[in-house]
C-alpha cells in the first residue's frame, strides 16, 4: 500500500481544516484528496455512493480496499508518521468502540460543528466581498 | 606513602573502573543483536552504533567516577574505609544502573521506530472494490 485516496465533503468547513492538517503531517503514505462531490472521486471509484459518503469519511486504497467512518480515521492516522502508533491503538477492541462513537457524533454534526468552531474564518472571506 | 585515603583512593578506582568495563562489555555484546535488529540487518551500521554507545558510556561512567573521587571525611582506619569506599560504590552502582537502562530505552525507542515503519495498517477494509486507476 503506497496511496490512500480520501474522499471528504467539499461542503465542510471542519473537513477542509482536517484536510490541511494531514497535508501539513509528514506521512508514510501519499495522501490523495478529492471532495466526494467531485467528478474526479466519481471516477476513481465508481461505487461511492453506496458508501454513502456524504454520512462519514471514505478511505480507498490504491489496492482497492475501501475504509469508511472510524476505519478511514484509523487509515489516515495509520499513513501519518507521528500517528502510526496512535492509530494501533484506537483499532485495538478496547478503544475501537469509542473511536467509532466519535467518529459517527463528529460526522454528523459536521455542518453545526463548522458553523460553531470555524464561524470567524468563515465570515472573514465573504465580508471581504461585501 | 600510602594513608589510609590513598587505599580508600585505590580500592575505590580500581572497583568502580572494573565495574564500568564490565558493564560496557555487556552492553557491548548483548546491545549489538539487538541493534543489528533495530538497522533490519545492516550490521556495520549497528556495529558502528554500538561502538559510539559504549564511548559514550565509558566516558560518562569514567568522568562520573572520577569527579567523585575526592571524600570529604578523610578515613582513619580500616572500618572507616570501608564505611567510605561502600557508600562511594553504591553511587557508581547506581549511576551505571541508571545509565544501563536509559540506553535500553534509546535501544528500545530505536527498535520501535523500526517495527512501526514495517508495520501493517491496524484494520482490514470493510471490502473490495477496483483498485482506482489515477490521472495519467
Amino acid at each position: 500500500m503506497k496511496r490512500l485516496y480520501i474522499f471528504f465533503d467539499g461542503e465542510c468547513g471542519l473537513c477542509s481544516r482536517c484536510r490541511e492538517w494531514l497535508v501539513r503531517e509528514p506521512a508514510y503514505l501519499e495522501l490523495i484528496f478529492h471532495p466526494f462531490q467531485s467528478r474526479e472521486a466519481q471516477r476513481l471509484c465508481p461505487a461511492l455512493p453506496r458508501f454513502q459518503p456524504d454520512q462519514q469519511l471514505i478511505v480507498l486504497s490504491d489496492e482497492g480496499g475501501i475504509y469508511s467512518g472510524e476505519s478511514a480515521w484509523l487509515m489516515c492516522l495509520y499513513a501519518l508518521r507521528d500517528y502510526r502508533g496512535w492509530s494501533q491503538q484506537l483499532a485495538a477492541p478496547a478503544l475501537r468502540p469509542l473511536a467509532q462513537r466519535i467518529c459517527m457524533l463528529v460526522s454528523h454534526n459536521r455542518l453545526t460543528l463548522s458553523k460553531a468552531l470555524l464561524q470567524n474564518v468563515l465570515q472573514t472571506p465573504r465580508s471581504r466581498h461585501e | 606513602m600510602i594513608n589510609p585515603t590513598v587505599w580508600l583512593y585505590l580500592i575505590y578506582l580500581a572497583i568502580s573502573i572494573l565495574l564500568t568495563v564490565w558493564v560496557a562489555r555487556t552492553l557491548h555484546k548483548s546491545g549489538r543483536i539487538f541493534l543489528v535488529d533495530v538497522f533490519a540487518g545492516n550490521e556495520p551500521m549497528a556495529d558502528s552504533v554500538n561502538h559510539l554507545l559504549v564511548v559514550g558510556f565509558y566516558l560518562i561512567n569514567l568522568g562520573y567516577v572520577t569527579l567523585a573521587l575526592k571524600t570529604d571525611t578523610p578515613p582513619a582506619d580500616t572500618q572507616q574505609i570501608i564505611e567510605n569506599l561502600s557508600g562511594k560504590v553504591g553511587v557508581v552502582l547506581l549511576v551505571l544502573g541508571g545509565m544501563h537502562f536509559f540506553n535500553l530505552y534509546v535501544f528500545s525507542r530505536m527498535r520501535k521506530h523500526t517495527l512501526q515503519d514495517q508495520m501493517p495498517p491496524p484494520i482490514q477494509p470493510s471490502e473490495y472494490t477496483l483498485p482506482p486507476v489515477p490521472k495519467t
